[in-house]
């Protein structure tokens, strides 16, 4: 294994105290569980398996994600054969988005959702779910959507706002071989799979509906291979109408939603259409107060203003989005968003 | 009776998306940490650590297919490396276009005295591994941070061994130039 012929500078006596504590230093450099927690959050990715990053035995996590697999495909087997069986009168299938949601409040464990331990920006999506059940007059609430935005209810919210169940001590990881990760399970299938999609993904056919907008991103994702997605681009708008039908859009979580608004945006403004990459944005922004897509939405903003030749604008938004946004990956375009503009 | 085959095709539809969600999520799992600390010490700053990790996961799920099972950790590197790359770009244009007449913080170390806690050190070692060529980088953190070998280099960063081999000598050469650059000021300053 250890075919390098070289000592590292950290064990090699001939360099200088110095040196090797210099290098040693970078040994305890590393993320928080509220960075990690967040990063988890942003992708979806069930909170018992974000925690697991890090210390413990990673052929127990091992263990247990294979074991989180093999629920998954034996899930699906059941559900599949459920669909079979159900008469054709019942609502269309039982949704992973569904399943997902109803599985949500028990997903966390013992860690129910509290909005009070994370850091600014997770609090405002924690207490967007809480409000969510009665929506007030906050700005959450969607005048201008079409009859079926509004409805991204309760359940889709809670499984939205599942992931950001506060890092949890690193004991967790050593519980991998447990049965509890059933219910992480189906969140994670309801709450990645569009959010997988990224924010960059654009949906080729935005319509009036996220529930729709967003499934079909996946054709989008590789435009060389179009064939492929093609196979679960149509069936997946189908299950969130299903879930639409049902009453709960349980499928589209919220920060799905927001990706689907933010996409809708970008597409628009990329077809030329700045009226409505506008509105999209202004959408968003009615819906979601402080979303998770806030700088996404801001650059796209931008954009706009720039090909709407609103320059002024552009640069006092870009400007302000440094102070906004300081570490924000997207800073980098905004800068040469500003850069290009001429002076 | 169609309509029943078509909700079983709809349910198996759904599987190869779940699927990859967990692959994700695995990927998530087992790497976060090393994605962390690696578009840190390739110099994405502190502050902005946190977020160049996560582009490189929204990097790794745009393209999931294409990451062949077996290399994950590879595929994270090699768009940790480009995350840092644009990062440090980034705040290099920002500093000039906020600061033009504010020179480039570097060798803004202290005596090696003075190196009583961590974060300095690691400050010091941040700006050292920043002046090393770009093309040295990669192949120091591997080897002198993740502790990796050689050939797991070559095969990461897809270099024949002579190269990883002449870009981690040139990387140590000037890494210890740099340390006794340091050490020098510091007996210099007492």
């Amino acid at each position: 294994m250890d075919d390098h012929p070289l000592r590292r500078l950290a064990d090699d006596p001939g360099v200088s105290v110095l040196g090797r504590s210099l290098i040693a230093s970078a040994q305890d450099d590393v993320p928080t569980p509220d960075g990690r927690a967040r990063a988890a959050k942003r992708f979806g990715i069930a909170a018992v398996l974000a925690a697991g990053a890090g210390a413990g035995s990673e052929a127990g996590a091992v263990a247990a994600v294979w074991k989180l697999l093999v629920v998954l495909v034996a899930l699906g087997g059941v559900v599949g054969l459920a669909v079979r069986q159900s008469p054709a009168s019942e609502p269309e299938l039982p949704t992973w988005g569904g399943i997902g949601a109803h599985a949500a409040p028990h997903a966390p464990g013992g860690d129910a959702v509290t909005p009070a331990p994370l850091p600014p920006p997770s609090s405002p999506s924690s207490s967007s779910s809480s409000s969510s059940a009665s929506p007030p007059s906050s700005s959450s609430s969607s005048p201008s959507s079409p009859s079926s935005l509004s409805s991204p209810g309760a359940i889709a919210r809670a499984a939205a706002a599942q992931p950001s169940a506060p890092p949890r001590p690193p004991s967790r990881v050593s519980r991998p071989g447990q049965p509890a990760p059933v219910a992480p399970q189906p969140t994670t299938v309801a709450s990645l799979a569009p959010a997988v999609q990224g924010p960059e993904a654009s949906a080729p056919d935005p319509g009036p509906d996220p529930g729709h907008d967003l499934p079909v991103a996946p054709a989008s994702e590789a435009p060389g291979t179009a064939g492929a997605p093609e196979v679960t681009a149509p069936s997946q708008p189908e299950v969130a109408g299903a879930a639409g039908v049902a009453g709960e859009p349980a499928g589209p979580s919220r920060l799905a939603a927001e990706v689907a608004l933010v996409d809708r945006a970008r597409t628009s403004l990329r077809a030329g259409d700045n009226a409505a990459a506008l509105a999209a944005l202004a959408e968003y922004h009615q819906r979601f107060a402080s979303g998770d897509l806030d700088a996404e939405a801001e650059v796209v903003m931008i954009e706009t203003l720039i090909a709407k030749h609103e320059l002024q604008r552009a640069v006092a938004l870009g400007t302000a989005f440094f102070a906004r946004f300081p570490r924000s990956p997207l800073a980098q375009r905004v800068h040469s968003l500003l850069d290009r503009l001429p002076k | 009776m169609v309509s029943e085959t078509k909700r079983f095709q709809l349910a198996l539809a759904a599987r190869p998306v779940a699927v990859s969600v967990d692959r994700l999520s695995m990927m998530f799992h087992h790497h976060y940490d090393f994605v962390w600390r690696s578009v840190r010490r390739l110099g994405v700053s502190p502050e902005a650590v946190d977020d160049a990790a996560q582009e490189v996961f929204v990097v790794a799920s745009r393209k999931l297919d294409a990451i062949e099972v077996g290399k994950e950790k590879a595929f994270l590197f090699g768009a940790a490396v480009r995350v840092a790359s644009d990062s440090r770009r980034a705040r290099q244009r920002r500093r000039r276009s906020l600061s033009d007449d504010q020179p480039e913080p570097i060798d803004a170390t202290p005596a090696a005295g003075e190196l009583v806690d961590q974060k300095r050190a690691r400050e010091i070692l941040d700006d050292i591994v920043g002046q090393l060529p770009e093309d040295t980088r990669p192949v120091f953190v591997l080897f002198e941070l993740e502790g990796m070998t050689m050939a797991q280099i070559a095969s990461y960063l897809d270099l024949p061994a002579g190269t990883v081999a002449s870009r981690l000598r040139r990387a140590r050469e000037l890494f210890a130039a740099h340390v006794a650059r340091l050490e020098a000021r510091s007996t210099k300053h007492g």
